[in-house]
Parts: C-alpha cells; structure tokens; sequence
C-alpha cells in the first residue's frame, strides 16, 4: 500500500476514455481495496453489497465514492454512528446523494464517524474508532474520519463529509487531504441529520484540489427541500490579482504547538518569497470562537436531538411508562459525549442561564464574523493552520472533552462566520506526519479559493508530500 | 463569572430531566464535573468586549401570527378523519399561513 495516493478523478476518467480502464474494473478495484483493508482502519460504518450506481453520461461517470453515515441515501442504514438510530433504514435520499447519483457517480457506503458528528477524532463512534491510514496508532480525526481514512488509504477519490466546527477540514489535514467546508448555504443539507443546524455543512474530501472543485461543482446550488440555500447575486470568479494576498493572522498561532507553529511559519516564507503578499490581520475575538462554538453547537444539537426517543424507530428500551421508555431509550442509546453536549446545550438555553449563555455566544458570533469580513476586505484570503496538533495517538484525548475541543481552535472561526474554508496539505514531518494549511474565503469565493490553493499545491508540492507520507506496511499483526 | 460553576443536584436534575435522560450515581457526577469544566470554558465569550458584539442580533420581536380560519369539515368515519393529510411526491401537502399549498 502507498501513502496518500491513488488516482484522481480526471485520471480515472481518462483511463475510462482511453479504454485502459472500465467503470467496472474501478469499482471492482475500489471494493478489493476496501474489503482487504478495512479489518485494520475501520473506516467504514456500512459496505454496500450492491453499490448506488449512478447514470452513464454525468461527469463523474464511474467514480467510485463513499458518504458519511449521518447522510441519507434511501433504503440505506442511516444511524450517525449511534446505538438510538440502530436499525434505522432511510426512506429518502439526501439533495447531494441525488446530484451525485445523477453526475454518475458510484456509492460504495457509509463511513465510520463521531457520533452524531460530535468529535474530533472519530473515537466517539458506537462500533469503536476508526485509525489513521498514515499511522495506524493514531487518529484520523473527526468527525468525518471514516471518510479521510478511505481516501488517504487510496480505495476512493473523494468521499463526503460533513462540517460543523471543522469536521471536513481537520481530518483532512490529519490524513494529508484537501477538505472543503463550503459557504453556509452553499450545499443542500436536505438529508443530512442535523447537529447543530446554524453549522452544519457538507463537503467533500479528495486527494486534490481539482477533485474537491469538481465535487463541490456538482453538490453545490439552491435545493427547494432546504430554505438555508441561497444562488449567490454576485458570486466571485476565480481569477486571482497578479499579486494575490493572504492575511494570516500571527495573534492566533499561539493556539498551536511550537512544531505546527514553525512549519507554518515557512510556509508563510514560501509564500512571500513566491510573490505572493503576505497581510498581517487581525482577529482577536477569534481567540475565544471555540468557546462560542461550544455553547452554540451544545445548544442546538439539543433540540436536534430531542426528536430522538426510541418511540417511533431506533433502539427503544421499554419503560413503565412511555415517559420512563424515553429516557431510557435515550440514555443506553446516545453516547458519553452526545449526553455531554445534549446536556450542556440543555443547560445553555435553561430559562435562567440563557442570557449567560446562549444569548451572549449569539451575540459573539456577530464579533467573529464582523473581524473576519473586515479581514477579507484587505486579502484575498486568509490563511492559517488547520490544525493546533499533528495527529494525535488513539485515546490521548477521549476522555478529556476540552483538550479534544482544543482540535477546533483553528475551524470553529470560519464555522461561526459561515465562510468558505478549505484544508490543504503543506508538507510532512521526519516521522510521516502530514501538516496542513487553512485557506478561508469571502462568502460564495470557493471558485476564488480553489484558484489559490492551485497555487499553494504547487507551491508546497503537495503530490511529492503525498506520496512520500508514512506507507502503510506495517507488519500483519500490527494492533 | 469567576472559578469553576458547580451545578448542585438540583440543578443536574433538572438539566437531566429537561435533556430526558436517566443517569445513574457514577455518571452523574463524571457528567457534573465534564459540565462545569465545559461551562467554565464558554464563559471565556465573556472576554469579548461588547462593542464588538453589538449589532449583529435584533432585538426580540413578536411577529403576529397569521391564523387560518377554522374550517369544518365533515368526514364518513374515524378513519378518514384521522387519515393524514394529502401526500405528493412523498411529502405531505398542508397550507401555509396564507392557504396556499
């Protein structure tokens, strides 16, 4: 097995177009892939035996795919990695599971997760983590790692994921992808089980820029089943300025570790020294954006999630009463970390702490997003790392609900300004461990985005980074 | 807000009642002690100055609600008078505030 490689879509279509390849011989080749590999990574939370193929004239024609298990695709299990939804068979397909059956392309199944997308490191998951693909002592972060780990390992070009607080982006950058958590409003979120509705985004991870455009391309646009989708009335181009400028924000890098803190700052030097225009920008309110988003997320997963009680469908755990039913239901049904949130969101929106607590985070928010607009007025885009840490090993956070909050330092800010934000790999360390970079865009820029980030993939060569990472050939009996 | 909250069992019953859950003694107080760590580090909102809050959230305002007019409708039998509303490409069809569907 090689390290983050594997081919891209534009090279799986012209294997298809010059006959060295058939849609068959991928989708027989993705499946070896999977089935030989997962017993180690974990990657998946359901294999379908007969794959969602899609129709033969889309542009992404055979291009095998997988989606994350909070995502509907009907007659499929959909149950977010959790016991309560155990059973449950969707009846419907999301937006993004019919734009992607229509542009051809073949599901494959659903990745493992956090549960309910809440976490960090995919360790929250009912069935057990899933491990990284570069280090298999390590988290492929969270919570679409199920997702990450299946296009790093090589067995998918792209996979779908979802994003909250940074649940696109950092397991990208934890598995050396590219992750693109797009514009609030930009992607249906018709079908994705909702966490925290304000939030959630669905976006793609590949290997390659080139992939997440394509995807995003297909995903993206106005769904009449989700009001929360807008055509944006003047959205950017991608044509960059002869000199494009990046505002990094050098008040935030003390949030990470002195060896991502270093590697940024190079990364900055390249920048510069390629011509590009490095902006100082200022974003103090960001500094608190994790603790906004911790109350925010908290409180709106626990409406979400009120509608889960065991009665109607799920695991239902029987009570003396119907009122007993439900809390039993809930309790064996959700995990630590779900009643953590429900718990602490309950707590955020109780009649006597919400202005403390619920009321002040809106009002936060408004901050984050203000710093950030003026930001953009003056790059354009900011850049800045993705993640605080390099991937961190197995259970070194679990239990510890803040240090693993801490993963979202970096993502939280543009999640609360519901801008753009794209994870790109920018180089790796002596032991194989993948660093990563953060672009962020104007609202509706993604076109923009890509664009640069082109630019930076050349730049930090991102191919060799690739396919010089960590291989995965460690010994049969490895844990 | 100053230290660690500390949420009293009054509180954590009440929290747990309003979240439907029904912990036992040990998680209880691991949740007890996740949820004031948790509740510490959101106050940190508090450092933002509020200035730089302002103008983002309206005000509260009651929006009056548009009613629609009662009907009466008569139906055969129970059943059809329990039946769900009209379905249409796998939604069910119900009037929205002005009547239309």
């Amino acid at each position: 097995m090689t390290g983050v490689a594997g081919p891209t879509i534009a090279a799986l279509r012209e294997g298809m177009r010059e006959g060295r390849l058939s849609a068959a011989s991928i989708l027989e080749d993705a499946r070896a892939k999977l089935l030989e590999e997962e017993p180690r990574l974990h990657a998946l939370r359901h294999r379908y035996d007969r794959p969602e193929t899609g129709g033969a004239d889309g542009p992404l024609h055979g291009v095998p795919y997988l989606t994350k298990a909070n995502v509907a695709v009907a007659g499929r299990p959909l149950d977010c990695a959790s016991r309560i939804l155990e059973g449950y068979v969707s009846p419907f397909d999301a937006t993004v599971t019919e734009r992607l059956r229509a542009a051809g392309a073949v599901l494959l199944g659903a990745t493992n997760m956090d549960e309910f997308g809440m976490g960090s490191s995919t360790e929250h998951s009912c069935d057990g983590p899933t491990r990284n693909p570069l280090d298999l002592t390590r988290t492929p972060g969270g919570s679409s790692g199920g997702a990450a780990a299946a296009v790093a390992a090589g067995w998918v070009p792209f996979a779908l994921g979802s994003d909250t607080g940074g649940s696109v982006r950092q397991p990208a950058a934890f598995c050396g992808l590219v992750g693109l958590r797009p514009t609030y409003g930009r992607v249906s979120r018709h079908g994705l089980v909702a966490f925290a509705s304000s939030l959630d985004q669905i976006g793609p991870l590949a290997r390659r820029v080139d992939d997440v455009a394509e995807v995003f391309a297909v995903l993206a646009g106005v769904d009449p089943h989700d009001t929360t989708t807008v055509e944006p009335a003047d959205e950017p181009d991608d044509t960059l300025p002869p000199v494009p400028r990046v505002g990094v924000p050098r008040s935030l890098l003390d949030l990470a570790t002195p060896v991502v803190r270093e590697h940024f700052v190079r990364c900055v030097e390249t920048l510069d020294a390629a011509g590009l225009r490095v902006v100082d920008v200022e974003l103090p309110a960001s500094h608190r954006a994790t603790a906004i988003y911790t109350v925010l997320a908290a409180a709106e997963a626990s409406s979400n999630l009120a509608r889960f009680d065991g009665l109607l469908y799920g695991r239902r755990v029987e009570g003396t009463s119907w009122e007993e039913t439900v809390r039993r239901s809930r309790t064996e049904g959700f995990g630590r970390e779900v009643q953590r949130r429900i718990l602490s969101g309950v707590f955020a929106l109780a009649a006597d702490q919400r202005a403390h607590y619920h009321d002040r985070a809106r009002r936060a928010r408004h901050a984050v997003r203000e710093e950030h607009h003026r930001a953009l007025a003056s790059c354009d885009a900011l850049l800045l790392p993705t993640a605080p840490t390099l991937p961190f090993p197995l259970g070194e956070r679990v239990d510890d609900p803040l240090r693993m909050y801490g993963s979202d330092v970096f993502t939280t800010p543009a999640s609360l300004a519901g801008l753009p934000a794209l994870a790109l790999p920018s180089g790796a360390t002596d032991e194989g461990l993948p660093h990563s970079v953060q672009l962020v865009g104007a609202p509706f820029a993604e076109r923009r985005l890509f664009a640069l980030a082109r630019r930076l993939e050349e730049l930090f060569e991102v191919e060799r980074v690739q396919r010089d990472l960590l291989r995965l050939d460690l010994p049969e009996d490895s844990p | 807000m100053s230290g660690e909250p500390f949420l009293d069992d009054l509180d954590l019953e009440r929290v747990e009642r309003l979240a439907q859950l029904e912990l036992d003694e040990e998680a209880r107080e691991a949740l007890r002690a996740d949820l004031g760590r948790i509740l510490a580090f959101a106050a940190q909102m508090g450092e933002i100055p509020d200035q730089a809050c302002e103008g983002g959230v309206d005000e509260e305002t009651v929006v009056p609600m548009r009613w629609r007019a009662d009907r009466v409708l008569r139906f055969e039998g129970l059943a059809e008078a329990v039946a769900a509303p009209d379905r249409r490409e796998g939604w069910f069809v119900t009037p929205d505030s002005d009547g239309r569907t």
